[in-house]
């Protein structure tokens, strides 16, 4: 088994077990979504209006809290700095964390959407449309978000920080995820346009992230 | 003090504002990089006094006064 | 390269302290002729009556806010691709400022706006984006200061803001987007099919001379900057010989 394999199969196995990183995500996911209408009125036309910005908003918000979890935990317990002296590149390491982060926390939050998407009230084919652009866009977001805890690594309290530093980043992956899902949902504007640039922000995200995280933590980290 | 700013129009508040935060907002900066700078001086100095030297027996911080 | 004769801390300071006077000096003498064109030579813009008369900050405040990112991005390189040494004293000291003259920009553009769309604040792309702008120049000035050590910290904030940097004309290009997608009621372009020289004129002078009077202030912070790191390292010379003292007595 590769390193990089072996180092995936650890992610997942800890994001498993570790008090249910996923499902701790899919839960705040809800708790957001619960919210939302104490606050806006259970108008359902509504709620089904705006349902779309409501689920890209909360799978942004339950991706900032999983974040926290990327590289706190292994700093503390020096296996960071394992990684940083291991033969596999740190870029690679991160391509790896990255990964397995979407699959316990991007994935989940864009699979659960659609059920938190009929409680809004949505039309079928938005809640199609609003997981095609989740399933495009989330793995930007965990990259971009590995740039934020990369950056805040070697602050002890960094959270906070991390997310402020992280929203600029995520800004046009929102867009174009909810533009995409708007398209579909009424046109004019075809769906294909904002789709490829979310999708092209996403790969662009994937190659530049473990760059810029790698990068971050070793300056942090020495 | 209207009719001082009524060549300016019904606007003149906005543009009187505008000009307001224009000042305060420079005036600040330069304040803050002043002060900024006559702090570090006067710790400078104040380490100078209780002999302390940048490299053992330096004579150059005493550019540091320079402004 | 000229930028390496003044890696040396010292000579910077040197160079600096004699080049700042005429900077604040120029800075105020452009200022002042910038603002008699704003207000005496300028006429009144057949759209938008005095109001033009805040396009004389607003403009050149957006255009420094930029100005002072692209200066820390490069300041970012430096620090990261040729470790020079006054790179990352360059780049915080240009956060604060920049930030200054963002916000600057964002109060001007709403002091502007309320007369000309009834709003103080609109969605449009400028406006958004300058504001994600300040939002990116807090984080910044945030991250530096998480640090205690700046010698550590200078690296990991050049990539941040580098990342911003790469950030930026993807921002610009979203909110582009999203803009066009939304178009408010009344769009208003200042920049028209041309502007008049009589106010184009005041526009430039005004704009040198807060080139200028950003050139002073960023000069001026380095300086600061660099006493501050010496004196942080001569506070820990002090209590390291202070401890060695007590060890031995």
């Amino acid at each position: 088994m590769t390193a990089f394999n072996a180092l995936m199969a650890r992610e997942l196995r800890l994001a498993i077990r570790l008090g249910g990183g996923a499902m701790m995500a899919v839960i705040f996911f809800l708790t957001v979504v619960t919210l939302i209408p104490f606050a806006v009125g259970p108008d359902l036309n509504l709620l089904a209006r705006i349902g779309p910005a409501l689920l890209w908003i909360g799978v942004l918000l339950s991706n900032l809290l999983a974040l926290d979890r990327m590289f706190q935990a292994d700093q503390e317990d020096g296996s960071l700095d394992l990684m940083l002296m291991a033969p596999l590149p740190m870029e690679l390491s991160v391509v790896a964390k990255v990964i397995a982060s979407w699959l316990t926390t991007g994935l989940p939050l864009t699979l659960s959407a659609p059920l938190f998407g009929m409680m809004l009230n949505m039309p079928p084919e938005a809640l199609g449309a609003v997981v095609l652009t989740l399933l495009a866009g989330t793995p930007g977001l965990t990259c971009v978000g590995a740039i934020g805890a990369a950056l805040t690594v070697a602050l002890r309290r960094g959270g906070l920080l991390m997310a402020i530093l992280v929203m600029p980043l995520m800004i046009p992956i929102l867009i174009f995820g909810i533009s995409a899902t708007g398209a579909a949902i009424t046109g004019p504007t075809p769906f294909m346009t904002p789709f490829l640039v979310l999708l092209g922000l996403s790969l662009g995200a994937f190659v530049l992230a473990p760059v810029a995280a790698a990068a971050a933590i070793r300056f942090g980290l020495e | 003090m209207t009719d001082l700013l009524a060549p300016f129009g019904e606007h003149a508040g906005f543009i009187a504002a505008a000009y307001a935060i224009a000042v305060m907002v420079i005036a600040g900066l330069i304040v803050w990089v002043r002060l900024d700078g006559a702090h570090q001086l006067r710790q400078l100095e104040d380490l100078e006094r209780r002999g302390i030297r940048r490299q053992a027996g330096s004579a150059d911080d005493m550019e540091d006064r320079r402004t | 390269m000229g930028v390496f004769d003044f890696a040396n801390p010292t000579r910077f300071m040197n160079f600096s302290a004699r080049v700042l006077p005429w900077l604040w000096g120029l800075a105020a003498l452009v200022l002042a002729v910038g603002l008699y064109m704003a207000f005496f030579t300028a006429p009144q813009d057949y759209q938008q009556g005095n109001t033009v008369r805040i396009m004389f900050i607003h403009v050149p405040a957006a255009w420094l806010a930029m100005f002072a990112y692209a200066l820390i991005a490069t300041s970012s390189i430096g620090t990261l691709v040729w470790r020079h040494p006054l790179a990352d004293v360059s780049a915080r000291a240009a956060a604060p400022i920049g930030a200054a003259f963002t916000f600057l920009a964002l109060v001007t553009g709403s002091l502007w706006g309320k007369p000309m769309w009834g709003t103080w604040w609109e969605w449009d792309a400028r406006l958004t984006s300058v504001l994600i702008l300040f939002l990116m120049y807090l984080g910044l000035i945030a991250l530096w200061r998480a640090f205690d050590d700046p010698g550590r910290g200078a690296r990991i904030v050049a990539v941040l803001a580098l990342v911003g940097a790469v950030n930026l004309p993807i921002i610009k290009f979203s909110v582009d987007w999203w803009n066009t997608l939304h178009q408010p009621a009344s769009v208003f372009r200042f920049d028209g099919p041309t502007i008049h020289p009589t106010i184009l004129w005041p526009l430039l002078v005004m704009a040198l001379g807060a080139t200028l009077l950003f050139v002073a202030l960023h000069i001026a912070a380095m300086r600061n900057e660099v006493l501050r790191r010496r004196l942080r390292s001569m506070q820990a010379r002090a209590a390291r010989s202070t401890i060695a003292a007590r060890a031995v007595a």
